[in-house]
């Protein structure tokens, strides 16, 4: 379904699916490494905050993977789109039509998607600790 | 908007589509971006900065249906206990430390700073710094029962020795006035003193606020009403009025010049 | 064959009396009945008017509670309202406009209009639409009615712990927002259902999925989101009241629980919440501004693009009502990143719009005066909203009335004025007759000026320190004007509303009326005649375009002349065609249920076991329950998978459909699996919780000093279920080989086996003694078996059944409907049992 030469609507939601597991990944990281390192999550006790290097690599390697797989998606809806040889509006009542109107969505998706993981990845950037 | 007004105004129905796919193209996703990715980085950068650590001086303040109790937790010296007022030195990052015993509150000062809430079974943290002395008012921003508009305190911003002498004059207890003597009886006949405290005498409750510099306070009630002889014996007699819910039961059989006599005592506590 | 050439062929509808024959089959199939069995209708046109009908009361119910807010607040100090009532009456302002009004009405009109827009006769399943009109009226009656009792709720719509759990404080109020509510909620997820089947199932013969109208893109994400973000509350739901009657303390924070996991889960469901009500609203604008531009849309793809991302970044943004809750930094920047990204898609579509409007010739029209208000406030509402989605404007903005102005600049510019807009767009083709254009305009001014007079200043209010949800609030503070200003404002807001309401109910029968297509559409749902009639669609067309009636030659003659599939019921019975997800190929004429009682009975049964549960009146609860139960039970029995007289049947141009279909052929099955993925998200909603509970305890979780309910008891109870499940599988195969001995025998095997995996499970931690109500790792513990053993016991009574419709002949090796979708359930509640074993009794093994 997913790696598929025709398009279908598995293909059109992998990619922002991939960001929600990207989310997801990142969220429950940083959150269940800050709740872990203090000695009580719900109260602070410590001197200072504890930081969160290891975190952080989670969460970098996680946003490479991330997008490495929408590239695959992308080049995926890539060949989907060209393949028909049509243009927009994607309108034709035909194989050709479903495909490039699908492969293009997959496309504008894809490119939503990217930007979501940066957008999701840059808190790791500007903040080093679980203050 | 006033491109649609005008779209809709102009008859022609002229834009030919590759114009309006450019239009929906970069007006539509790549100027936002931009944008919204500038906006973001600088949200996030501010982040941190606006939780950096406190310079010394904590202050416990808890939520409580409906009013704050307040506990300064200097470096080194005693705790001073306090309600429904705070002071703070000018020009120093000062550590709140926000709990709850009841439901869950939420600590805003506008002036100083942003709101953290006040959550039952956690302790969260806010460091504000006044930049100038002043009063500043703030108030509880999180729904907390009926009276939760009646929940308001003052920030007392003052010069840092002026701070440090009024913190050090806390241990001492209040001042006792002859003329008010019969009032503190009445304060204590009447059972006062087993939710509310005042230093140096026998009300030693910990259920209600510290009354022990009653008389500095602007308010009563936690900024409910002016604090006035009248407006005191008011708050005795009709408590539940003047506050829905309070958890203070109102004193409606008490005679008037008692109440007056108890608010006259509780007045000259300086 | 040449979809165009075909209807074209000589054939017997060339014969006027063959047709008018026809018609009137079809007339008496599809009639409306009358007297009192008009209420007994289950066809879409008369459920959707009852919906739509009830939530606008519903609308201006809330509507009136929000003008005594803004009463009391008109000056400082007002004893307009008591403290105590006024936190009801905001309260059941936020809660009927949300749960009554706002959600519902996106199912109300989507039932109206997504069967006409995809030319079906009506949805697949009409009597679970009914099912969730007669729930959500009794539901919502009993919500809104309890302001009269001095009973509402009154912790604000989104009810935290523990103000709310705290039964002296907040009274029956909490009980009737829960129960109530929860009953509501899973009615929107049966019409979800309805609606996610509708759209992929019901579409017209060649419409593509590339021609679809988006409309039904929109209706198809969020009914998708609805799945996905209802069944969290409601695991909240069951956790609250867990807490409320029987003192289980998930968010009792003295022994282990956290008040936080409420906001969580609520949030899960609240903020895609506010896209399931904002998205169905620009779909109807998605529908106006191709017809009053007079051109297609620009930009189908981006459309597109805009619901499907909005879709998946909305469940990336619930943090961010819990900014000031003091979590990590770390944390919160992310779902402000997340919320900062959503305003993309949402931004793709107001310039998708606008160039729609620019490439088009602009009919200027009470709708389109709407839709653009709609714009205007929506886009106001956007920027504050890219505002407060960034942290530390948000620790200022927070639950003040900044945020009450921005969420109604959302709210109101999103949902009310698209709605208006869809209103005076769709009411000729709901009711026939069109409202006035005049009175529109009005309506339009007084409700665009009161608005913004209203909302505008309430943002300087909010930035200037007043909080929200205050009853009052003290002179000189600098709040006086700004209040006096937006109660004025409320009122000409009001004003507007009422002239709506007055254009809506004037007697109109003297009006004539309105033309057929009077706005020129290109869609299908413009095909109805008026005078209308009852049959949803005289015949099935074939679509081959975006825009049928502007770009199809011959289409409207071609369909009145019934040309095209399915122009007649020759056995009487109310047929439509299902076709294939993607390209619409015809693979099946659906007999769809008619009008009963037994849906509305259901519904009342179902509502009484609720409302018995709010009173604590356990028995009559249990007996609700049971008679809930036995009426859903012979609903099915009557009502589905019914065996049809002839396996095929002619419908049209020369093709012939199979009536009966199983597994995911059928709607059924696609209904069930759908149903599903909303119980697997309740489920994980539950999950998330014990794993929520283990992070927030850092010392240990489970606690030291409790001990488990080990792995004996778990595992035997997960042993017993696969091997259930695994007779159940034997069981499908056996009827498939046709042979009914050997599948009853499994069948009873499956149920035997599955009673003793729900027992071992409930077992486990009953053995090990652990009390639900000293500490929150065994109430977590509790919760996930119970819900696992419901779920075994549901899968019980669903195998029982099976064994009696192979009794009664009703399920045999060639309809096997019934088989196939119970062993669906069962692959379900295996995935249940699994993952429940694995938390409860494995994980305590690892994790510190």
């Amino acid at each position: 379904m997913i790696a598929s030469t025709r398009a279908n609507l598995v293909t059109l939601i992998t990619a922002p699916t991939v960001w929600a597991l990207h989310f997801l990944v990142c969220y429950v990281t940083a959150s269940a490494y800050c709740a872990k390192t203090m000695a009580d999550a719900r109260v602070f006790t410590g001197t200072s905050w504890p930081d969160i290097t290891v975190a952080r690599a989670v969460i970098a390697a996680a946003t490479v993977l991330a997008l490495g797989i929408i590239a695959l998606c992308l080049r995926q809806a890539w060949g989907h789109w060209r393949s028909g040889d049509v243009d927009p509006p994607f309108d034709e009542p035909s194989f050709e039509g479903r495909q490039g109107f699908l492969g293009f969505s997959t496309i504008l998706l894809c490119g939503l998607s990217i930007i979501g993981v940066i957008f999701v990845a840059l808190p790791a950037i500007f903040i080093g600790d679980c203050r | 908007m006033s491109v649609a007004v005008y779209a809709t105004r102009s008859s022609s129905g002229g834009l030919d589509e590759r114009l309006a796919k450019r239009f929906i193209l970069w007006g539509g996703v790549a100027f936002p971006t931009v944008v919204l990715t500038a906006l973001l980085i600088y949200g996030l950068r501010l982040m941190p900065v606006l939780r950096a650590s406190g310079e010394g001086l904590t202050i416990a303040v808890a939520g409580e249906q409906f009013w704050w109790r307040v506990t300064y937790q200097p470096k080194d010296g005693p705790p001073v206990r306090s309600a429904n007022e705070v002071r703070v030195p000018v020009g120093e990052r000062v550590a709140f430390a926000l709990t709850s015993p009841d439901v869950i509150h939420s600590f805003w000062n506008p002036s100083l700073g942003g709101k953290v809430d006040m959550i039952p079974g956690r302790e969260n943290r806010l460091v504000l710094k006044a930049e100038k002395a002043g009063v500043y008012r703030g108030v509880c921003a999180e729904f907390c029962g009926a009276s939760h508009a009646l929940m308001a305190f003052p920030v007392i911003a003052m010069e840092k020795p002026d701070f440090d002498a009024w913190l050090s004059g806390q241990s001492r207890p209040a001042a006792e006035a002859a003329e008010t003597a019969q009032g503190k009886t009445l304060f204590l006949q009447n059972g006062c003193g087993a939710c509310h405290a005042v230093a140096g005498t026998e009300a030693r409750g910990e259920v209600g606020p510290d009354l022990t510099r009653f008389g500095e306070r602007a308010t009563i009630g936690a900024g409910t009403l002016p604090n006035e002889p009248e407006q005191i014996a008011r708050f005795i007699r009709e408590t539940d009025t003047v506050k829905p819910r309070v958890k203070m039961p109102a004193y409606p059989a008490l005679p008037r010049e008692d109440l007056l006599a108890i608010a006259g005592y509780l007045g000259s506590l300086k | 064959m040449s979809a165009l050439d075909a209807p074209r062929a000589p054939s017997q509808q060339d014969d006027p009396e063959h047709r008018k024959a026809q018609e009137d089959r079809l007339e008496k199939v599809w009639e409306t009945p009358g007297g009192f069995r008009y209420w007994s209708a289950v066809n879409n046109s008369d459920v959707g008017i009852w919906y739509t009908a009830t939530s606008l009361f519903f609308f201006l119910f809330a509507g009136a509670l929000g003008l005594m807010i803004r009463t009391q607040l008109a000056v400082p100090g007002n004893d307009f309202l008591s403290a105590t009532f006024y936190n009801q009456v905001f309260t059941l302002h936020g809660t009927a406009m949300m749960f009554l009004f706002a959600v519902p009405i996106f199912e109300a009109v989507a039932i109206v209009i997504l069967p006409q827009i995809l030319a079906a006769r009506d949805l697949p399943f009409p009597r679970l639409s009914a099912f969730g009109y007669w729930s959500f009226l009794l539901g919502g009656v009993f919500v809104c009615g309890s302001i009269f009792f001095d009973a509402a709720p009154d912790g604000g719509w989104f009810m935290y712990p523990p103000l709310t759990t705290d039964e002296k404080q907040t009274g029956i109020g909490a009980d009737v927002w829960l129960l109530g509510l929860s009953f509501i909620e899973v009615a929107s997820i049966a019409a979800a259902v309805e609606l996610i089947v509708g759209t992929l199932k019901c579409r017209p013969p060649g419409m593509r999925i590339n021609l679809m109208p988006l409309y039904a893109w929109y209706v198809l994400v969020v009914a998708a989101m609805i799945l996905f973000a209802f069944p969290p509350l409601i695991a909240g739901d069951i956790l609250f009241e867990l807490e409320r009657m029987f003192d289980w303390p998930f968010f009792d924070p003295k022994r282990g629980g956290d008040p936080l996991l409420w906001q969580h889960l609520f949030w899960i469901f609240g903020h895609p919440e506010v896209y399931i009500v904002f998205l169905p609203a620009i779909a109807l604008l998605a529908m106006i501004v191709p017809t009053f531009a007079q051109r297609p849309i620009l930009g189908y793809s981006w459309i597109v693009l805009a619901a499907v991302g909005t879709g998946f970044l909305s469940f990336g943004l619930w943090v961010h009502h819990m900014f000031t809750t003091g979590l990590p930094s770390i944390s919160l920047a992310f779902f402000s990143a997340a919320s900062e990204a959503v305003a993309i898609p949402t931004g793709v579509q107001i310039f998708v719009f606008i160039a729609t409007l620019l490439a088009g010739r602009v009919v200027y029209s009470t709708p389109m005066l709407f839709a653009l208000g709609a714009l205007g406030i929506f886009v106001f509402g956007g920027l504050t909203g890219v505002m407060v989605a960034l942290a530390p404007f948000d620790w200022q903005a927070h639950d003040t009335y900044f945020v009450v102005a921005h969420l109604h600049y959302t709210l109101v510019g999103g949902m009310v004025f698209p709605l208006m807009a869809g209103l005076y767009y769709f009411y000729p083709f709901a009711m026939e007759r069109k409202l006035s254009d005049r009175l529109g305009k009005w309506a339009f001014w007084l409700m665009f000026v009161g608005f913004n007079v209203t909302f505008l200043p309430m943002h300087v209010t909010g930035l200037r320190g007043m909080p929200r949800r205050v009853f009052t609030y003290a002179e000189g503070l600098g709040f006086e004007t700004l209040n006096m200003v937006s109660t004025l404002g409320a009122f000409v807001f009001a004003a507007g509303v009422l002239v709506i309401t007055f254009d809506v109910l004037r007697p109109k029968s003297k009006q004539p009326h309105a033309e057929r297509n009077c706005w020129n559409a290109g869609t299908l749902e413009w095909l109805s005649e008026t005078p209308g009639r009852d049959w949803g669609v005289r015949t099935v067309p074939i679509v081959t375009t975006r825009y049928p009636l502007w770009d199809q030659p011959n289409f409207v003659r071609d369909y009145d002349e019934g040309r095209f599939y399915l122009p007649d019921a020759e056995e009487g019975k109310r047929e439509t065609l299902i076709t294939s997800v993607l390209d619409a190929r015809p693979i099946q004429c659906l007999r769809v249920p008619g009008n009963t009682f037994m849906t509305m009975g259901a519904a009342f049964l179902t509502g009484g076991a609720f409302i018995a549960a709010t009173f604590y009146a356990w028995t009559l609860t249990i007996l609700f329950s049971i008679a809930a139960l036995v009426s859903i039970l012979f609903w099915l029995w009557r009502g589905t998978a019914i065996i049809p007289e002839k396996k095929e049947k002619d419908v049209g141009l020369g093709l012939k459909l199979p009536l009966y279909v199983s597994g995911p052929d059928s709607v059924g099955w696609w209904a069930m699996f759908i149903t599903m993925i909303g119980d697997m998200s309740a489920f994980a909603s539950l999950i998330f919780g014990y794993f929520f509970y283990w992070t927030i305890h850092a010392t240990g979780f489970p606690p030291s000093d409790t001990a488990g309910p080990g792995v004996f008891w778990p595992g035997l109870a997960f042993a017993l279920t696969s091997a259930s499940w695994g007779a159940m599988l034997l069981a499908r195969r056996a009827n498939t080989a046709d042979k009914p001995l050997s599948l009853n025998l499994w069948l009873v095997v499956s149920a035997l086996l599955a009673v003793g995996g729900g027992a071992a499970l409930l077992w486990g931690p009953h053995a090990s003694g652990l009390d639900p109500t000293a500490h929150v790792y065994p109430a977590t513990v509790w919760v996930l078996a119970i819900w696992t053993a419901i779920h075994l016991g549901v899968g019980v009574i669903m195998t029982l059944y099976c064994l009696a419709r192979s009794a009664a002949r009703k399920l045999t090796a060639e309809y096997d409907i019934d088989i196939h979708n119970v062993a669906l359930f069962w692959h379900f509640a295996m995935i249940t049992m699994a993952v429940t074993a694995a938390t409860i009794a494995l994980f305590p093994l690892v994790a510190r």
